[in-house]
């Protein structure tokens, strides 16, 4: 289950997209930042989960969801009988791995669907009544605050890499500062809404809380450790 | 009202134009690990990597286009 929070962790921080958009518009120095953290973060991530499974903290798995769907119960129905004579054996695994792969493509749909609908609609209020230039005098303050600040205001306010990046090119065109430009591009794609949900939607509630401290202390000690250097 | 509900509609529908493609590809992902018992297959591989295993999650996580 370790490797499962590491993938957890890097996985919305850094692709190689998003380390090409962050390059592109940021610059070498945040971009490098956001990969070491993402890095970093993941690995404690996994020291921290495997530490804990091995106390019997988080019990023996850390998934809310049970995984493989039940094939064999299919194939013994469909196997009884001489109704699929004429068919070939290979030809009716394949059908029935099919049918599978629809139910559990359904069922998944729903599962994850469900939150996913809350977590858009939910974004959408925060978009529309939370003004830009509320969040924009927020992050972009220069003082020693503007870190914490900045990792808060991510949490609710970030929506995707693509719309984000922009948004920080002209804070820092405006003086924003850079821990805190970090800091924001850190705990946003971590926490946002989205995230968080489909966390919640899949894993179990002690997992979260790892998932969001570490999102928020990461984003905190990274934003800060990059001010002062 | 009904202009607000609009907009928050037309807010959502952009929001969800940004991540449908996020969606699909993670429960495609699951559908077929799920299918072809890969998610076994790929835990069981995982626990025999031992500490390695951490490193593959990482790597998986920065190379991931989710």
């Amino acid at each position: 289950m370790a490797p499962v929070m590491v993938f957890l962790i890097s996985s919305p921080l850094m692709s190689p997209s998003a380390f090409l958009i962050t390059l592109g518009s940021l610059g070498m120095s945040i971009a490098m930042w956001k990969l070491i953290s993402a890095v970093v973060l993941g690995l404690a991530a996994g020291l921290v989960t495997d530490r804990l499974l091995k106390k019997g903290y988080l019990g023996r798995s850390i998934l809310r969801v049970a995984t493989s769907s039940n094939g064999q119960d299919q194939n013994a129905s469909c196997s009884s009988g001489d109704k699929g004579a004429r068919i070939s054996q290979k030809r009716r695994t394949i059908m029935e791995e099919a049918m599978t792969f629809l139910q559990v493509t359904g069922k998944y749909s729903i599962f994850i669907g469900k939150f996913i609908i809350i977590a858009v609609i939910a974004q959408a209020i925060m978009v529309r009544y939370v003004p830009q230039d509320w969040v924009s005098a927020l992050v972009g303050m220069k003082n020693s605050y503007s870190v914490l600040i900045s990792t808060i205001v991510g949490i609710p306010t970030y929506v995707s890499s693509i719309s984000a990046v922009p948004l920080l090119r002209g804070l820092m065109d405006l003086g924003m500062d850079k821990g805190a430009v970090l800091a924001f591009i850190i705990a946003g794609p971590i926490m946002s809404v989205p995230s968080i949900l489909a966390v919640m939607a899949l894993f179990k509630q002690k997992a979260l809380y790892i998932y969001i401290t570490l999102g928020f202390f990461g984003a905190l000690i990274f934003g800060y450790t990059y001010r002062l250097i | 009202m009904l202009d607000e509900l609009w907009a928050l509609v037309k807010g959502a529908g952009h929001i969800l134009g940004e991540l449908w493609w996020f969606v699909v590809v993670a429960i495609m992902i699951a559908s077929v690990m799920s299918t072809l018992k890969l998610d076994k297959k790929v835990a069981q591989l995982f626990h025999r990597a031992g500490a390695w295993a951490i490193m593959g999650g990482l790597l998986l996580g920065l190379v991931s286009p989710l």
